[in-house]
């Protein structure tokens, strides 16, 4: 027998002398200040959110605060105002996420098909992404007031007679549908143009080679390979539609009427407009629930295609398993 | 199945890259054509432009003496086998073969038989419901040339099939692939660098470099008539010896100087001298002798010069010697029984059936083999 030692750096041996246990002390205090800062501002209010979804917390009225049950939570879900706001929430997500990832997909087949300058048009598309909310929200309100707006004022020069856009009944969601697909288009296409460019050339040769026309090969073989990236985007998206507030604040306040009021303005209205926290509560912990289930529901779809012919051998874990780490980053 | 004619074809890149240069060839039908080279040579660029997926700059293209080159591959019914990674990843290796035959609207019982029948030729039946990641790079190229087969084509192209496997799978599917071309009678053009892959495999080759043909031929034309000193050097298992000797004198003795060495030339070389007194010398190692130093015979039917021995390999059942001669090195195939050490002062001998003999710019191919060339003046010089 020889009597070379091996590595041993696989197993990490817990240290037992005093210099471990200083190494121990440095781990804490290194770890120490992003553990507060995260129990402070992230794991603290989740659970007092918790607490108070469950209690009649209201900060205008100086009252004793009870433990009501699931009192809250029967109210808020036989509220006819829960439920188109629900409704208006679900909505948006349906028609606004298929529309960026529609537009996405085809900027990206666009982009990659250029090689001239393609870098360019990418950060120029990019540049919506990169405005914050609150901006794109003033913005647009700018450019679409139906009197000083410079949109109006061109297609009535033009003869058209122009909706009211956000203040109009009828026009305010799409309009809300529109200023978002504005700002988070790009994002779905970088994705996807991730997705293209990791397609190899000699796959599109090999297609060609086939006898596989310009259709065939996008609906055969790019789609299915796009599906991983899609699903992230889809996801990603679905999440956020659900948070959009900063444009509505802006741009109509939840009206005209309740028109454009989504579940994350009326939680907010039930929280900072009448202080009923427990409600307000209630509906967090609503929201997060229908967020899980429905991210959940995606994700088990976007695998069991993944999974489709059965091999035995398991697949290497995709992109779909990065996305669900976002998107336990995205609900917490 | 059919011929493939291909006359004054040019492909420029971005009107900068002249990669082909003027290459007219033709592969009969039923062929299994080679088109060898090192990198850059042009050799992919010619097999794209028949596979349909570039077109040339100018120059006609024909199958069965019609011309296709400005038809799509799908119009030419060609099929291709890429280096590797060509596989579509999201599919099984039974979706991969039946693609083809799929967007072509087959019947769902057709596609099978002829997915079976491919399947079970290539042996890989047993993997015909797993994805490109869970096969081995020689289980992926397989099913790739199943999916080119699967569709019987006009015209099969290869390119570098087996160059990215490792040695043993490479020399037991250059044997398979040989016999499958054979049995199917698909006419069939791969491009490869190895010399051993395109003589093992093809009935001919055409050897190229920097896009100018150099060499159309059997591998036997190819290895014992080099038409100049670059196909002999890269052609065959061990490249060919080939040294220029300068300044050629009759007295006092018939000679020549080679980087600052003497070296005593045989007389067939004689009549190959031209004025410019230079001459360029070729020789297969195994045509090369080394001698302990004053003792190599002498005589006038073999070439002889000095040097010091570099380093000598072991190869098993003979050792490859490297000889400093001058500027020059010589590499010897010398049987196991001779031991050299490092800077050993030694002798070099060729006998004149092992000589090739060049123009002095090593350009075109005088007398081969102890034997003047019919005509070896006017063998083409492609240079």
């Amino acid at each position: 027998m020889t009597t070379i030692s091996r590595p041993s750096a696989v197993v990490h041996v817990p240290p037992k002398s005093r210099e471990g246990a200083e190494e121990r002390r440095a781990t804490w205090l290194l770890l120490g200040p992003a553990l507060v800062f995260l129990g402070a501002l992230s794991v603290w209010p989740f659970v007092y959110l918790l607490y108070a979804s469950f209690t009649s917390y209201q900060l205008a009225i100086p009252i004793p605060i009870e433990w009501v049950g699931f009192k809250n939570f029967s109210r808020v879900i036989t509220n006819a105002r829960f439920l188109s706001s629900l409704g208006i929430t679900l909505i948006f997500a349906l028609v606004a996420v298929p529309l960026q990832i529609l537009i996405g997909m085809g900027l990206a087949l666009l982009l990659n098909g250029i090689t001239r300058g393609r870098e360019l048009y990418a950060s120029l598309f990019l540049i919506p992404m990169m405005v914050a909310p609150i901006v794109v929200g003033f913005s647009w309100n700018l450019f679409l007031n139906p009197i000083y707006g410079p949109l109006n004022s061109f297609l009535k020069a033009i003869g058209f007679e122009p909706p009211a856009w956000a203040q109009s009944p009828d026009w305010a969601l799409p309009t809300l549908v529109l200023v978002d697909t504005w700002q988070w288009t790009p994002f779905v296409m970088v994705v996807l143009l991730a997705g293209l460019k990791s397609i190899p050339s000699r796959v599109y040769e090999a297609a060609r080679v086939d006898g596989s026309n310009r259709w065939q090969t996008f609906f055969h073989i790019v789609l299915p390979m796009l599906y991983p990236y899609l699903t992230v985007a889809f996801v990603l998206r679905f999440i956020d539609s659900f948070r959009v507030f900063d444009i509505i604040y802006i741009l109509t306040r939840g009206g005209p009427g309740t028109s454009t009021q989504n579940l994350a303005y009326y939680t907010y209205d039930m929280g900072f407009g009448r202080f009923e926290f427990g409600i307000a509560g209630a509906l967090s912990i609503i929201q997060l629930i229908l967020l899980t289930v429905g991210t959940m529901l995606i994700l088990s779809l976007a695998k069991r295609r993944d999974r489709a012919p059965a091999a035995g051998k398991a697949l290497p874990p995709t992109v779909v398993s990065h996305a669900t780490q976002q998107l336990q980053g995205a609900n917490s | 199945m059919a011929s493939v004619t291909l006359s004054g074809v040019n492909k420029w890149y971005a009107g900068v890259v002249h990669a082909v240069q003027d290459i007219s060839f033709r592969i009969e039908d039923g062929e299994f054509f080679g088109l060898l080279g090192p990198s850059g040579s042009g050799k992919t660029s010619v097999l794209r432009m028949l596979a349909g997926l570039e077109r040339p700059t100018s120059g006609t293209i024909a199958f069965d003496d019609v011309p296709v080159q400005a038809r799509s591959p799908q119009e030419r019914n060609v099929a291709m086998v890429f280096e590797q990674n060509a596989l579509y990843p999201h599919m099984t290796a039974r979706q991969n073969i039946s693609y083809p035959l799929k967007i072509r609207g087959l019947s769902k019982g057709e596609i099978e038989t002829k997915v079976a029948d491919v399947a079970n030729m290539l042996n890989i039946a047993h993997l015909i419901d797993r994805r490109a990641s869970q096969m081995s790079g020689g289980q992926q190229q397989r099913v790739a040339i199943a999916r080119a087969l699967v569709r019987r084509p006009n015209l099969l192209c290869l390119d570098e099939p087996i160059a990215h496997l490792d040695t043993l799978l490479r020399a037991r599917l250059r044997g398979e692939l040989k016999r499958l071309q054979r049995s199917l009678g698909t006419t069939s053009v791969i491009v490869t660098h190895d010399p051993i892959e395109a003589m093992t495999m093809t009935d001919r080759i055409a050897l190229m470099r920097d896009g100018v043909m150099q060499q159309i031929g059997t591998a036997d034309e190819i290895y014992n008539r080099p038409v100049n000193a670059f196909v002999a050097q890269f052609f065959g298992l061990h490249s060919m010896n080939v040294f220029t000797v300068s300044d050629v004198r009759d007295t006092p003795e018939f000679s020549g100087q080679c980087g600052g060495q003497k070296v005593l030339l045989p007389d067939c070389v004689k009549p190959h001298v031209q004025a410019d007194r230079r001459i360029a010398i070729g020789a297969r190692p195994s045509g090369v002798s080394v001698h302990k130093q004053g003792q190599a015979p002498r005589g006038a039917d073999m070439l002889s010069l000095s040097g010091r021995v570099y380093v000598a390999e072991q190869l098993g059942d003979s050792i490859l010697v490297t000889v400093q001669a001058g500027e020059t090195t010589i590499q010897a195939m010398t049987p196991p029984s001779q031991v050299f050490g490092i800077d050993e002062p030694v002798d070099i001998t060729i006998r004149e059936n092992a000589l090739y003999v060049f123009d002095g710019d090593q350009r075109t191919l005088r007398f081969a083999s102890g034997q003047p060339l019919p005509g070896a003046d006017r063998i083409a010089s492609f240079g």
